[in-house]
């Protein structure tokens, strides 16, 4: 996970300074990590180093910051289904942002409908019902929620790389690409290896992003303090964040923006009477689909009560799920190839060889004291887990998918039970909670579902299934998928991958 | 606010005024604010007819969000014309003047009569104007 930085150098204020912005004037570099998202030449220059930083007024961006820091900070859903491994083929943007959900109404530009993720059915277990992001230009939602996550939409002109910024739990997914040309931004956004920026998928930590942010804005309102001309302005403007720093740090409104205000009103009363349900219920409403309704809201308490609060007690020692996923895991690598090392860690631990097939999934499970409960009929997740601390995990399919039913032995039902272990084994190496819930679906969080389904790829198919598979054998592909579990398509995009991606990525150094 | 180009959203005390990169360079522009500034969208070379920036300044929408600026007028205002979806914010000055320029996507509410103002001509919107004018 790579820190986040914005940094302003800002001009001294101008004496022919007209309106507010004017007294914000200033350099911008934007960081995540190494990568420097603002590096940019003028259009059509090829020579001399690329410059760091944009110039602009910077008041605007500040403006947009404030406007929108809860739901920056909190609003984990997205109006349209999340598609953790779209960008797999580094093609386009992993969210929207501009030039790729909107586009200029007279020339309409239809390149992108042709994006149809037929290996996300065999992946992660659905074709979206809706159609993909690059088509939704019509679509109001979308367009209202990428005023709150593009950075800085409609309040600012400064030229800045298309930046969708979304918030998961301690992390920031942000998608970035260059601006498009049809907008004639006056700057060209390079990517790190000089050429025009290409769609990127970054994390950075959300603490990172949240204090980065909050300096930006103090720094704009404190330059524009310091010339008398736009006091009343810069006072205005420092009253409107104090408001918008008050409001994120409310514990409702945060769960508002979370799990929406059904979900909330709910998880706030559980938490008011000191119920333990309540951290579960907050994390499985983040991950599943359109839960604000009360209905949905009732059937998850009840499964965290059932599968969580009063499953199984293991006497004795900690649960095998809490100890079997304890092992060095590289920190330095995407987050997949995080669910790729983890995924070994759970053969090995379990004595399970890396070529071997797993079978029934029921009796490696039960050895990590996890058991797969009867599938319920629901359309908000594909399999959730719920665990106690100290009690029996249980990993829930859903019978909605009218493929599988959610019967465990079909490999779509097999891949959401792994992914939902995947998720299972991550949260038990970090999490200091009481209990853990987590489910897999259109809304999970983007960089955890990219881990889990990794895992599942990996666990279910270890890399040495598919290492030597030639690529235009399909009857080798089908054997393979028959006697691990998966589906034909699974089998081709895992052994895309195990060709492609370094070893590092498999083994933890 | 209507969502429609009637005459009751038409405000003419509403002035657009680029602040730097989308109106013509002056002799008395500030060297810095003229040279330097480098901006995520350049409106088209048709739009800097003047009285077309101010036909579609007094028809504006406000954005449904209903934001104000400094002074509590509209902070931000939608139009669109041949192809081209514009947003105008409030320069928070003593006289009421927009930056303009053009962006994506536009407030959803507004989605729909925005994409039907944007099949207008620019000849429509200033023979329009020229009308109500009389």
């Amino acid at each position: 996970m790579d820190e986040f930085s914005i940094h302003a150098e800002f001009d001294e204020v101008d004496d022919a300074a007209e309106s507010p912005d004017d007294a914000t004037l200033g350099e911008l570099t934007i960081r995540a990590g190494a990568d420097c998202l603002t590096l940019n030449r003028l259009p059509r220059r090829r020579l001399g180093d690329p410059d760091e930083s944009v110039y602009g007024t910077l008041g605007g961006l500040a403006e947009w910051f404030i406007e929108n820091w809860a739901p920056l900070l909190w609003e984990y859903h997205t109006p349209f289904p999340k598609h953790p491994n779209a960008d797999s083929r580094g093609e386009r943007p992993l969210l929207p942002g501009y030039g790729t959900a909107f586009k200029r109404v007279a020339e309409p530009d239809d390149r992108m409908s042709e994006f149809i993720p037929e290996w996300l059915e065999a992946y992660i277990g659905a074709i979206p019902e809706k159609p993909a992001v690059d088509d939704r230009e019509d679509d109001p939602d979308t367009a209202d929620w990428l005023h709150r996550h593009l950075v800085g939409h409609v309040f600012s002109s400064l030229a800045i790389p298309s930046i969708t910024a979304l918030s998961e739990d301690n992390c920031v997914s942000l998608s970035v690409t260059a601006l498009p040309s049809s907008m004639s931004p006056s700057v060209d956004f390079q990517g790190p290896y000089g050429s025009t920026r290409r769609p990127s998928y970054i994390v950075v930590s959300k603490d990172s992003f949240k204090s980065s942010a909050a300096s930006f804005v103090d720094g704009v309102i404190a330059n524009a303090k310091s010339t008398d001309k736009f006091l009343g302005w810069a006072g205005w403007l420092a009253d409107k964040w104090a408001e918008a720093k008050s409001d994120e740090s409310n514990f409702g409104r945060r769960l508002f923006w979370m799990v929406g205000p059904i979900g909330a009103a709910r998880v706030e009363e559980l938490q008011l009477n000191k119920d333990p349900k309540a951290d579960g219920l907050r994390q499985l409403l983040s991950d599943s689909n359109s839960a604000d309704n009360q209905l949905v809201v009732d059937n998850l308490e009840s499964m965290v009560e059932e599968f969580a609060i009063r499953s199984e007690q293991i006497k004795g020692s900690p649960p095998s799920w809490k100890t079997a996923f304890k092992g060095r895991i590289s920190s330095d690598v995407p987050e997949f190839a995080q669910g790729y090392q983890l995924a070994r860690m759970a053969r090995r631990n379990l004595d399970i060889k890396n070529s071997k097939p797993l079978g029934d999934l029921a009796a490696p499970l039960n050895r990590l004291d996890v058991s797969v409960a009867d599938a319920v009929p629901t359309n908000v997740f594909r399999a959730a887990v719920c665990a106690g601390i100290d009690r029996r995990a249980h990993v829930v399919p859903s019978s909605y998918d009218i493929r599988s039913q959610g019967h465990p032995e079909t490999p779509r039902t097999r891949f959401a039970i792994a992914s939902a272990l995947g998720r299972l084994a991550w949260r038990s190496r970090l999490s200091e909670s009481r209990v853990i819930c987590c489910a897999q679906s259109d809304q999970a969080m983007i960089s955890q579902s990219r881990r889990a389904n990794a895992f599942a790829a990996e666990f279910l198919l270890p890399r040495e299934a598919v290492q030597n598979l030639r690529e235009d054998d399909d009857a080798a592909f089908h054997k393979v998928a028959e006697l691990y579990g998966v589906s034909v398509t699974a089998v081709k995009w895992h052994r895309h991958h195990v060709a492609n991606d370094p070893p590092a990525f498999w083994f933890a150094k | 606010m209507s969502s429609g180009s009637d005459s009751a959203s038409s405000d003419s005390s509403r002035g657009v005024y680029c602040k730097v990169y989308h109106s013509p360079i002056k002799a008395t522009s500030s060297p810095r604010l003229r040279s330097r500034t480098q901006n995520k969208s350049t409106c088209p070379p048709w739009a800097s007819n003047e009285l077309l920036q101010q036909a579609l300044i007094n028809e504006a929408l406000e954005d449904t969000r209903q934001l104000k600026d400094y002074l509590g007028r509209p902070l931000i205002l939608w139009n669109a014309v041949a192809g081209e979806i514009f947003v105008g914010r409030s320069n928070n000055t003593e006289k009421l003047e927009y930056n303009c320029y053009p962006e994506r996507p536009p407030d959803g509410k507004l989605i729909k009569e925005l994409k039907r103002r944007a099949s207008r001509t620019v000849e429509e919107v200033l023979s329009e104007m020229s009308t109500r004018n009389g």
